[in-house]
C-alpha cells in the first residue's frame, strides 16, 4: 500500500480518536462574596477572585462550577495538608439537568480572612468511567463521614489522602500548568475558550490557549454580580477544565493572603 | 556342605539405630542443623538468604516488575565539583546550603530532607542557615528536616545534631544512621541515644510531610507511634529499633529510563536532580513547579556518601532514606516471615523430603523431584518479592537449602546403603557364582529363584582321602583340601561356572544355571581339563611337596536336567543344585578309579559338547538306582593313544555283540597297555567277558549292571 493512501485511511481514525479523548469540559468560577450590610438587598455582591481582593469577616470565598454530563466534580480546599476550616468537600455527579455546584456547600461559608499562607482550592473533574474517580471518591466519602462525626484524626488522615491523590494526578500528567494564575492581564471574564490553558490536560492544537497569551485588552476593569443572579451569570467569569476518560482535569486556585494595605 | 547365614531381617539382630537405612534421618538432621544455625548463629544463616534476596530484588527491578518509588519522593544530589567548591570558598558552605533550601522552597517542595549534617561550622555560618530555614517555615508551606547522627566517643554514643550553635533543636530532625557493614540494605526506623527516642530520617520525613497532629510520637519503650488509615479507619502504627530490610526497588542504575517509564515527568530532570538542573529550572520561574508537593532529599552524591546496595556498587545514602520512606508510607518494608511461618515452612519441606525419599526409588527421579521442589520453593519466595506483607524469600531460601542438602545426603545415603547391600549380597552369592554370573544375578535377582534347566555338572573327589584322614594330621588334611579346592574353584570360575558345595573332599560345580548357557558342557570340560592339568603340573613340579603327591582326583562329568535354587531352613540356606544329574555325576565320578580315568564323562555330556575331545567309550553300565544305561567315556586329556583306543573300541564292539570269548581275548591283549586307563579298563572288561562267557547274562543288551554305587 502506498504511503499517502495509508495515511488517508488513517485520517478518520485520528478524528475519531480525538473525539474520544476530549470527553468533556467543566467550568469553574471563583468569587469573593461581599456580604456587608450595604449589599444586603442583593444578598451579597460577587467579585471575581483576584489576589488583590481584600479580606474581611464579611467577605466569603465562593466557587461555582458545572461539568458536562457524565462527569463528576470535586471541590475541596486545603490549608497546607489539612482541610481548610473543615469545609466539607463537594463531590457531585453531573447530569444533563444538574444545577451548578457551589463550594462551600449548604450553610457552610469560607470567610476570606487574610490567612498567612495560601489556601488552595482544588477543582477536579472526572469522567464517570475514570478509574481514578472511584479511588478518590472513596476517600472523599470517608472524609465527609469523618467530618460529620467530627473525628479529628480521621479528618486529617483522609484529607491527607485526598490531597495526595490529587497531587499524584497532577504529577502524572504531562501538562505543566495546572495552577490558576491571577496575574496581570489575566481576566476573570475572558471568554471560556481562552482560559483552559490554565488547566492541566490541555493538548497541543487545542483551541484553548494559555493565560499568558490573553489579550490584555480583552479584560474588563471591574465586574460585580449579584449573588441572587449568580447562577445565570457565573459562566461569563469561568475557566474551563478539560478532561477525558482516562485523564481527569484538575485546576488549583491559590487563595492567597491579600497584600498589605 | 557350605552354609551361609540367610539374610532374613527378622532373624538378624538389628543395631539400635542405623542412619544409613532410614530415609527420614538426613532431612531431619539438616532441618535441625538449619534451625540451630538460625537460632544460635543467625549471621551465618542470614548471609546466603540475603545474597538471594539481593539477587531477587535486583532481578525484579531489572525486569521492570518493581513497584515504582512513590513519585512524591525526589532527590537533589550535591556533587562537590569545582562550582560548589568555588561557592563554598566565596559564600561559605552553610550559606550555599541556605540558597539551595530557598530554591527548593520556591519550587513548592513540601518537605526538604537535608541528608547532610551541618554541625561543625562556625556559629555565624550556622545562624545563616538557621535563619534561612526559619524564613522558609514562616513564609512557605515547605518544611525543612535536618539530620542528626549518632556518633561514638570513647565507645560512648552521643548525638551530633545539625546547627547546634544556632538553635537547631527547634527544627525537626531525623537520625541518619543506617545499620550496614559493607552493604546498604537494612534500616532502622527508630533509634535510641542519650535517653532519647528519635525517628530515623525516613520516619521524620514521613512525620514532616503530615500535619503535626499526625506526626509520629514517642510511645515509650523505644517505640514511636502514629496514626494511619486502614479500611477508612484510623489505626495506630508503631515502629521500634528492630531492623528491617529495605525493599529496594528504584532502578538507579539507569535513572533516565526508569524515570521515563515510571514517572512520566515533563521535565528534563527525573527523580534525581543535580543542583545545576535545579537552579536552572528555578531560574526559569515555572508557573507550576515540578517539585510541588514533593519530599525532596538533599544529599551528597555517591562519591562522597555512597556504599554498595542491591542495585549498584556505589549509591548515595539518601536513596536508602528515600526507599525507607516509601516502605514506611506503603508498608512495603521487608520483614522476615514470622517465626511460626518459618518453622511451618521448614517442617513442611522436611516432611516432603522424607516422603519423596521414601517413595521415589530412582535417584534420577529423586534429583528431578528435588530440583522441581527447590525451584517451586524459590519461585514461591521470589513471587513473594512482588507482593507486600511477609517476606518469605529468606525462609524459602533456607527451605530450599534444606531440601537440596537433604537430597545430596540422601543420594550419598543410598549409595552407601546400596553398596552395603551389594556387599552383603555379593558376600552371600559370591560363594556360588563366578563374577560374570554374579553380575548377571545382580542385574536380575529373579534369576536365583528356584528353577529347572539343562546343566553340565562337574564333580571331583580326592583319591585316598579316607586313608589320609585316618593317618594324616588334621592341619595337613585341610591344607591339602584348600590347595585342591583353590585350583578347582579357580578353574570353574574361570569358565563362569557356579559352585554348589565343598563336601569333604568333594567339589561340585555346574554350568547352565541360574543363567542358561549354550556351551555349558564345553565349559565344564575345559574346567575339568584345566584342573587335571594343574594338578598334574603341581604333582610333577620340582617344588612339589608331600601333599602335592596326594593331589589325585577323579572327575565325573554329566549333562542333564537339574534343579537350582535356595534350599534349607530359615536358619540356614544354601543355593544349591539337586536332581538326577547330580546323582548320576556322583555315580560316574565313583567309577573313575575302576577305570583308572582321571575324567569320566557320560554319553549325554559327550553329546552336548560342540567339539568332541579325545575320548574313549570305556563301558556302558546301568548304575544302581537308575533305569537307563549310562555310557562312560574316559577323556584323554593329552590326546594320543589312538591305536590303543581303536583296539579297545574293537574289543568293546565284540563285547557289545555278546562275543565274550573273542572280546575277552581282545581286552586281555590291552591289559598291559602303558596307558593306565586303557590297561585298567581292558582288564576290567576282560574279566567281565570271561565271566559272561562262563555264565552268559539272560538278556544281553550290551549294558553291564553295577551292583554297588
Amino acid at each position: 500500500m502506498k504511503t499517502p493512501s495509508f495515511f488517508a485511511l488513517l485520517l478518520p481514525l485520528v478524528f475519531a480518536g480525538s473525539a474520544m479523548v476530549h470527553a468533556g469540559e467543566a467550568q469553574v468560577s471563583l468569587y469573593v462574596v461581599d456580604r456587608s450590610p450595604e449589599h444586603a438587598e442583593s444578598g451579597g455582591v460577587c467579585l471575581p477572585y483576584t489576589p488583590a481582593e481584600k479580606a474581611g469577616s464579611q467577605r466569603d470565598v465562593l466557587a461555582i462550577a458545572q461539568g458536562s454530563a457524565g462527569s463528576t466534580l470535586l471541590l475541596i480546599a486545603f490549608d497546607g495538608d489539612t482541610l481548610h476550616r473543615d469545609l466539607a468537600p463537594v463531590l457531585s455527579e453531573q447530569t444533563g439537568d444538574s444545577k451548578p455546584v457551589r463550594f462551600p456547600d449548604g450553610e457552610a461559608s469560607w470567610t476570606h480572612s487574610g490567612a498567612t499562607r495560601p489556601v488552595e482550592l482544588y477543582v477536579a473533574v472526572f469522567d464517570n468511567a475514570d478509574p481514578n474517580l472511584a479511588r478518590i471518591a472513596e476517600s472523599v466519602e470517608w472524609l465527609s463521614e469523618a467530618l460529620e462525626e467530627k473525628a479529628e484524626t480521621e479528618i486529617l488522615l483522609h484529607a491527607g489522602t485526598v490531597k495526595k491523590r490529587l497531587s499524584n494526578l497532577l504529577r502524572q500528567k504531562s501538562a505543566a500548568e495546572y495552577q490558576a494564575q491571577f496575574g496581570e492581564g489575566d481576566a476573570p471574564r475572558v471568554a471560556p475558550a481562552s482560559k483552559a490553558a490554565v488547566t492541566r490536560g490541555q493538548t497541543e492544537g487545542s483551541l484553548l490557549t494559555g493565560p499568558d497569551k490573553h489579550d490584555p485588552k480583552a479584560t474588563v476593569a471591574v465586574v460585580r454580580r449579584s449573588l441572587k443572579t449568580l447562577d445565570d451569570e457565573w459562566r461569563e467569569d469561568s475557566r474551563a477544565i478539560a478532561f477525558d476518560r482516562s485523564s481527569p482535569g484538575v485546576l488549583v486556585f491559590p487563595v492567597t493572603p491579600p497584600p498589605a494595605p | 556342605m557350605s552354609r551361609v547365614p540367610q539374610t532374613d531381617d527378622r532373624d538378624v539382630a538389628k543395631p539400635a539405630f542405623d542412619p544409613v537405612a532410614a530415609p527420614w534421618f538426613f532431612p531431619l538432621l539438616v532441618l535441625a542443623a538449619l534451625l540451630s544455625f538460625r537460632w544460635f548463629l543467625p549471621g551465618v544463616a542470614e548471609k546466603p538468604e540475603l545474597f538471594w534476596l539481593d539477587l531477587a530484588l535486583d532481578a525484579r527491578a531489572r525486569a521492570g516488575w518493581s513497584e515504582p518509588l512513590d513519585p512524591e519522593i525526589r532527590f537533589v544530589q550535591l556533587s562537590v565539583d569545582d562550582e560548589i567548591a568555588r561557592r563554598w570558598a566565596v559564600d561559605g558552605e552553610y550559606a550555599t546550603a541556605a540558597g539551595f533550601l530557598k530554591t527548593l522552597a520556591a519550587l513548592d517542595a513540601r518537605v526538604i530532607v537535608v541528608d547532610i549534617i551541618y554541625a561543625r561550622g562556625r556559629e555565624e555560618d550556622q545562624r545563616v542557615l538557621a535563619e534561612a530555614i526559619r524564613e522558609i517555615h514562616e513564609t512557605t508551606s515547605t518544611r525543612v528536616l535536618l539530620s542528626t547522627v549518632i556518633e561514638r566517643h570513647d565507645g560512648q554514643p552521643y548525638l551530633l545534631r545539625s546547627l547546634p550553635r544556632a538553635g537547631g533543636r527547634e527544627f525537626d530532625e531525623g537520625i541518619v544512621n543506617v545499620p550496614a557493614d559493607r552493604h546498604w540494605r537494612e534500616y532502622q526506623f527508630v533509634h535510641t541515644c542519650e535517653g532519647e527516642t528519635l525517628p530515623s530520617l525516613a520516619l521524620a520525613a514521613y512525620g514532616a510531610s503530615r500535619p503535626s497532629a499526625l506526626a509520629p510520637k514517642v510511645a515509650g519503650g523505644g517505640e514511636m507511634e502514629w496514626k494511619a488509615l486502614e479500611g477508612g479507619k484510623a489505626v495506630t502504627r508503631r515502629a521500634d529499633g528492630s531492623r528491617v530490610f529495605l525493599n529496594l526497588r528504584h532502578s538507579y542504575y539507569d535513572p533516565q529510563e526508569y524515570d521515563k517509564k515510571n514517572l512520566n515527568l515533563p521535565h528534563r530532570a527525573g527523580r534525581v536532580w543535580t543542583l545545576a538542573e535545579l537552579e536552572q529550572y528555578a531560574a526559569s520561574k515555572p508557573a507550576d513547579s515540578a517539585l510541588r508537593d514533593t519530599i525532596v532529599f538533599l544529599g551528597f552524591d555517591a562519591e562522597t556518601d555512597g556504599k554498595p546496595t542491591t542495585h549498584g556498587p556505589m549509591e548515595p545514602g539518601m536513596y536508602l532514606h528515600g526507599t525507607a520512606l516509601h516502605d514506611l508510607t506503603h508498608g512495603t518494608a521487608i520483614r522476615p516471615a514470622p517465626l511460626w511461618l518459618d518453622l511451618v515452612l521448614h517442617f513442611a519441606v522436611a516432611l516432603l523430603a522424607v516422603a519423596a525419599f521414601s517413595w521415589v526409588r530412582s535417584i534420577g527421579w529423586l534429583i528431578a523431584s528435588a530440583a522441581a521442589g527447590v525451584a517451586a520453593i524459590l519461585g514461591f519466595g521470589w513471587f513473594a518479592i512482588l507482593t507486600p506483607g511477609w517476606q518469605v524469600l529468606p525462609a524459602a531460601i533456607s527451605a530450599a537449602m534444606l531440601w537440596g542438602a537433604s537430597v545430596f545426603l540422601e543420594v550419598g545415603r543410598r549409595w552407601s546403603f546400596e553398596a552395603r547391600e551389594r556387599t552383603r549380597r555379593d558376600a552371600m552369592l559370591g560363594f556360588y557364582f563366578s563374577p560374570a554370573v554374579l553380575k548377571q544375578v545382580m542385574q536380575d535377582l529373579d534369576m536365583i529363584r528356584p528353577r529347572g534347566g539343562e546343566v553340565a555338572v562337574l564333580l571331583s573327589d580326592l583319591r585316598g582321602f579316607t586313608s589320609l584322614c585316618e593317618t594324616g594330621r588334621v592341619e595337613r588334611v585341610f591344607e591339602l583340601l584348600n590347595r585342591l579346592f583353590a585350583i578347582e574353584t579357580d578353574a570353574a570360575l574361570r569358565e563362569n561356572g557356579s559352585l554348589a558345595r565343598f563336601a569333604g573332599d568333594q567339589f561340585l560345580a555346574y554350568w547352565g544355571a541360574p543363567e542358561p548357557c549354550d556351551d555349558a558342557a564345553d565349559r565344564a570340560l575345559r574346567a575339568a581339563l584345566e584342573i587335571h592339568t594343574a594338578l598334574e603340573a603341581r604333582r610333577e613340579s620340582p617344588d612339589a611337596d608331600e601333599l602335592d603327591g596326594w593331589l589325585r582326583i577323579g572327575i565325573g562329568l554329566h549333562h542333564g536336567r537339574a534343579l537350582v535354587g535356595h534350599v534349607g531352613s530359615r536358619s540356614y540356606r544354601d543355593y544349591n543344585i539337586v536332581g538326577d544329574s547330580v546323582n548320576t555325576t556322583a555315580r560316574i565320578e565313583s567309577q573313575t578309579k575302576n577305570y583308572a580315568a582321571s575324567i569320566l564323562a557320560s554319553g549325554e555330556f559327550i553329546a552336548a559338547l560342540s567339539e568332541k575331545p579325545p575320548a574313549l567309550l570305556v563301558d556302558r553300565v546301568q548304575v544302581k538306582g537308575k533305569s537307563r544305561p549310562t555310557e562312560l567315556y574316559a577323556v584323554f586329556a593329552g590326546g594320543g593313544e589312538e591305536e590303543g583306543r581303536r583296539a579297545y573300541e574293537a574289543a568293546f564292539r565284540l563285547y557289545e555283540s555278546g562275543d565274550f570269548a573273542t572280546a575277552a581275548a581282545a581286552f586281555e591283549a590291552l591289559a598291559e597297555h602303558p596307558h593306565a586307563t586303557l590297561a585298567t579298563s581292558a582288564r576290567l572288561l576282560g574279566e567281565r567277558c570271561r565271566e559272561y562267557d562262563a555264565t552268559p547274562p539272560p538278556q544281553w543288551a550290551g549294558v553291564h549292571e553295577l551292583r554297588s554305587k
